[in-house]
């Protein structure tokens, strides 16, 4: 007889060590780095916000900077990159040439640069994003009066930094020459294609954005089937386990989900409580 | 059987990819724009798509734990 399922499941209430009170657990450098990088990321984005639609009045600006800044945790650098293609858009024509040439180049850099760093560090700014504000700054003081012995135990060995930041910058400008030579497949010159308008439904240039788009689409979908394939058995059966329950018990995922955030925001609870009586 | 519904996915994912190109047709007619069709059928593509790729990654996945579990009771 097959055992229930309940007792198949590791019970990881009693480990130390869970995943859930491993997310709790900020030490003080961790907490310091990524407050520095949201800062910088905060700032970065801002610069390039206020670049963007430079006819559009101060307080729209604003308005759009700031709707960026609240989900940038959630959803990352989706909203910069969407605002940067509705940039893009609208100054499409002669307008776009300010765009051309190195300025364009470098402005091509930065977005991108923007959008891989967050996507890189999306769990550090979640993390930050889930304490108030004074907490951070407590912790980010507090995190100076560490000692150099435990200090040494995070420092990172100068060539992994620099291989890093190599594998970062190589795969920013592999990227930066795709999107070229896929933005070199469009055409640019619409005023040409303009005068077809009228003797054909369809624009020849939108056609060819069209297939691209969904070539690229079909491109996509292989490339994630394939690296869906190299998982190993026990994600596979945690993945069937996943489907099962979300297509039959729906109300019971419901209710997992409800005690898992009460149980995350108690243990939230219990930390902060622990930490007033420490200081 | 598992196969077949493999095949099944990617023939669900093909057909979604045909319709996306067909949304996209409405929307690039330039004498006559059907914006509102074309989101309509786009929708639909990307509930197609939804669908086939459910279909796939599930059959993936338990076609991975019946070859764990053939070689489990092997071994």
């Amino acid at each position: 007889m097959s055992r229930p399922f309940f007792e198949k499941t590791p019970d990881l209430r009693d480990r130390k060590d869970s995943p859930a009170d491993r997310v709790y657990e900020r030490p003080g450098e961790s907490l310091q780095l990524g407050l520095v990088l949201q800062i910088s990321v905060f700032v970065v984005v801002a610069a390039l916000l206020m670049l963007l639609a430079p006819e559009a009045p101060w307080s729209i600006r604003l308005l759009l900077i700031a709707l960026v800044m609240l989900t940038l945790k959630r959803w990352g650098g989706v909203l910069v990159l969407m605002l940067v293609q509705g940039d893009l858009v609208l100054r499409e024509g002669r307008e776009m040439a300010v765009l051309n040439g190195s300025g364009g180049v470098l402005f091509v850099l930065v977005v991108m640069a923007v959008l891989m760093f967050v996507a890189r560090q999306r769990e550090l700014l979640q993390q930050i994003a889930r304490s108030s504000l004074l907490q951070v700054a407590r912790e980010f003081l507090n995190s100076s009066e560490v000692p150099a012995e435990s200090l040494k135990e995070f420092s990172i060995p100068a060539g992994r930094i620099f291989s890093s930041a190599l594998r970062g910058i190589t795969l920013l400008f592999g990227c930066i020459v795709i999107a070229r030579v896929l933005l070199g497949m469009l055409p640019t010159n619409r005023e040409v294609t303009a005068g077809l308008r009228d003797f054909i439904d369809v624009d020849p240039s939108l056609t060819a954005g069209a297939m691209l788009i969904v070539c690229l689409f079909a491109v996509w979908i292989a490339v994630s089937e394939v690296s869906w394939r190299q998982m190993t058995a026990a994600q596979a059966r945690m993945y069937l386990r996943s489907a099962f329950l979300k297509l039959h018990y729906a109300d019971l995922r419901m209710i997992v989900r409800r005690r898992l955030k009460v149980r995350q925001q108690r243990l939230a609870a219990a930390k902060a409580k622990s930490r007033k009586e420490g200081n | 059987m598992f196969w077949l519904r493999e095949v099944m996915g990617w023939a669900l994912v093909a057909i979604s990819l045909i319709v996306l190109r067909v949304g996209m047709n409405f929307a690039m007619n330039t004498t006559e724009p059907k914006i509102v069709e074309a989101s309509v059928v786009l929708f639909a593509a990307m509930g197609v798509l939804r669908a086939g790729i459910l279909l796939i990654r599930i059959s993936t996945a338990a076609r991975i734990c019946r070859i764990d579990h053939e070689s489990e009771s092997k071994g």
